[in-house]
């Protein structure tokens, strides 16, 4: 897998924001908040399917030897 | 392993290392010298068999490193000539010393003894060593960073272990055993270089919170180190989570003296390799077998890691230095797992929880829109309503406006009938009038299913017509008769006169009175 980890981040990020601009409003404007649900159901998708079972790599490696 | 040529290796290492401006590991590292040393390679074949050299770095020292190994072998075999002919031709003293140190160096040895004499130099620490039953005694020597990376401080009367390697030093032919690592003997030694450690660490404030690094978000990149053997990497395996973690792993030693090099080549290793966190993790033992957690050069390795570093020692009495001085120390590798998993096990519940947010947050502002949009219509409806009722209210007072000038126009019609109904019958209705009424009076249309007897009524009409113009009186007076009439009667028979009664009689024009003076009966 392509490393999502800065996505996955990114992404809690703006979905937080997207919460948080629910919260903060007091009215919210239907067509702004329609847009708001879009990109947050877009976001919970990519989380989703990021945080959905995915087996790990293991790798041995060798130690650089520096004894001097 | 010949000694020697390890020696050789080594300096010839060093000189390349410094010609270069590159680190001695990165020429060849020791695991791989050791083993040129080990298998003495004669050729280009024998040599790429061993780990650590490909074409590139044969291409690069392979004929140095061939040279060094022939080199080394014509010794040995001068060695052996020399030993053929030694009896024959005496050995230079310094010839005689290659060969013993030759001799010496094959074999290494580990001993026990304890510090009795002390001289720490700026590279190099001589000592002796005695032995505590019998008061035997050998010189021997100790380089400072092999020294610096025991973690021991030599005390006179400490009682140590030794590793290493007899060597005679030619100038002075003074035999000493020279030393590649030192452990300390005891608990209650181990105890107090412990607790002497930990407080001067803990002066410099290397254990302080506040120098930690938190552990990052979602970690993907694992550097981990630990033994390949044992319960530690299947606890950790069986318990850390399916996210796609990358995990680069080195199997070092976690026991014993020789693991605190491992374990500093280990973690030297990741300080170039792009990971988030590095893993440091083993099981529960003895403080003996803890000794290289407990070491100045490692902890100190570990404060200086560019990425956090989260250790997870089995549990003990005393926690391990470099567990204090780790960003984050957990007591099992299933803890390590865990804490490893956290961010993302968070990241699942923060999903599902903004998921319900947002769509609750969402759902009840259309909730409220709707029921906005519903007031509103309410409120539209009531207004209509309104408006409505007024227009039936409108409509109804017109309509009795209307029934009223209706009922007015029917009063009016009536009495106009009423009226008109005498003055007509009062009127000499001609029959000219009357046939014009019908004709135009709404009898007409009533009567329309009779238009085709039209004609027909108009005949009968014309008779009755003819027929009165034929009786008018007046008609007959034009004649010349004459109408006799008795207080306003007409006279048909003398039986209504008597004699003397005064009459009227009616001419075409005028009248007169007469007085009956015979009356005939016949």
């Amino acid at each position: 897998m392509v490393d999502k980890k800065i996505n996955l981040k990114e992404s809690l990020s703006k979905l937080n924001g997207i919460v948080e601009w629910f919260d903060e409003q007091e009215e919210v404007d239907v067509e702004i908040g329609l847009a708001k649900v879009k990109e947050g159901a877009e976001l919970i998708k990519d989380c989703k399917k990021r945080l959905s079972e995915v087996e790990n790599e293991f790798k041995e490696i060798q130690r650089d030897i520096d004894k001097e | 392993m010949d000694n020697e040529l390890l020696q050789k290796l080594k300096e010839w290492r060093k000189e390349k290392a410094e010609t270069e401006g590159i680190p001695v590991f990165r020429v060849f590292s020791n695991a791989t010298i050791e083993a040129i040393a080990q298998f003495k390679p004669t050729d280009k074949e024998a040599l790429l068999k061993i780990k650590g050299i490909r074409d590139r770095k044969y291409d690069k020292y392979g004929e140095n490193v061939l040279a060094l190994v022939k080199e080394e072998d014509q010794n040995f075999l001068e060695d052996g000539f020399n030993e053929e002919v030694r009896n024959d031709e005496p050995l230079s003293v310094s010839d005689y010393l290659d060969f013993l140190n030759h001799q010496l160096n094959r074999d290494n040895a580990r001993i026990r003894g304890e510090i009795s004499s002390l001289d720490i130099r700026d590279r190099v620490i001589y000592f002796s060593l005695k032995d505590s039953e019998d008061g035997s005694l050998i010189n021997c020597l100790i380089w400072k960073n092999v020294y610096q990376l025991s973690g021991i401080e030599f005390e006179v009367g400490m009682e140590i272990i030794l590793s290493g390697y007899p060597d005679i030093y030619k100038p002075s032919g003074r035999l000493s055993f020279k030393a590649s690592s030192a452990e300390l003997v005891g608990e209650g030694a181990l105890r107090i270089a412990y607790e002497k450690l930990k407080a001067k660490l803990q002066k410099e404030g290397l254990f302080d919170e506040a120098r930690k690094k938190p552990l990052p978000l979602y970690p993907n990149k694992i550097g981990l180190i630990t033994s390949k053997s044992g319960a530690v990497m299947a606890d950790f395996s069986a318990n850390i989570g399916k996210f796609g973690y990358k995990i680069s792993f080195i199997d070092s030693r976690v026991e014993g003296q020789l693991a605190t090099e491992e374990l500093l080549d280990s973690i030297k290793t990741f300080r170039n390799k792009d990971i988030d966190v590095l893993v440091i993790i083993r099981g529960g033992g003895s403080m003996e077998s803890f000794l290289p957690f407990n070491n100045e050069t490692l902890v100190r390795e570990v404060i200086n890691f560019p990425v956090p570093v989260l250790v997870g020692i089995g549990h003990e009495k005393d926690v391990s230095l470099i567990g204090l001085a780790s960003d984050m120390m957990v007591s099992t590798p299933t803890a390590v797992a865990n804490t490893l998993n956290e961010s993302w096990e968070q990241a699942e519940s923060i999903v599902i929880l903004s998921e319900q947010k947002i769509i609750s947050k969402f759902r009840n502002t259309i909730q409220e829109k709707k029921d906005y949009i519903r007031d509103s219509l309410d409120k539209m409806k009531n207004a209509f309503q309104k408006i409505f009722n007024d227009f039936s209210k409108a409509q109804e007072s017109l309509k009795i406006g209307f029934n009223s000038i209706k009922n007015r126009m029917n009063e009016i019609d009536r009495r106009l009938s009423g009226a008109l109904i005498p003055v007509f019958r009062k009127m000499n209705f001609s029959v000219s009038s009357i046939k014009d009424n019908i004709y135009n009076s709404i009898a007409k249309e009533i009567f329309a299913g009779f238009i085709e007897n039209k004609n027909k009524f108009e005949e009968s009409l014309l008779l009755y017509q003819k027929q009165l113009v034929n009786n008018d009186p007046k008609r007959q007076l034009k004649l010349g008769y004459s109408i006799v009439m008795k207080n306003g009667r007409i006279l048909k028979t003398t039986s209504d006169i008597q004699k003397g009664d005064v009459v009227t009689v009616g001419l075409n024009e005028g009248s007169f009175d007469s007085e009956v003076k015979i009356i005939n009966n016949k």
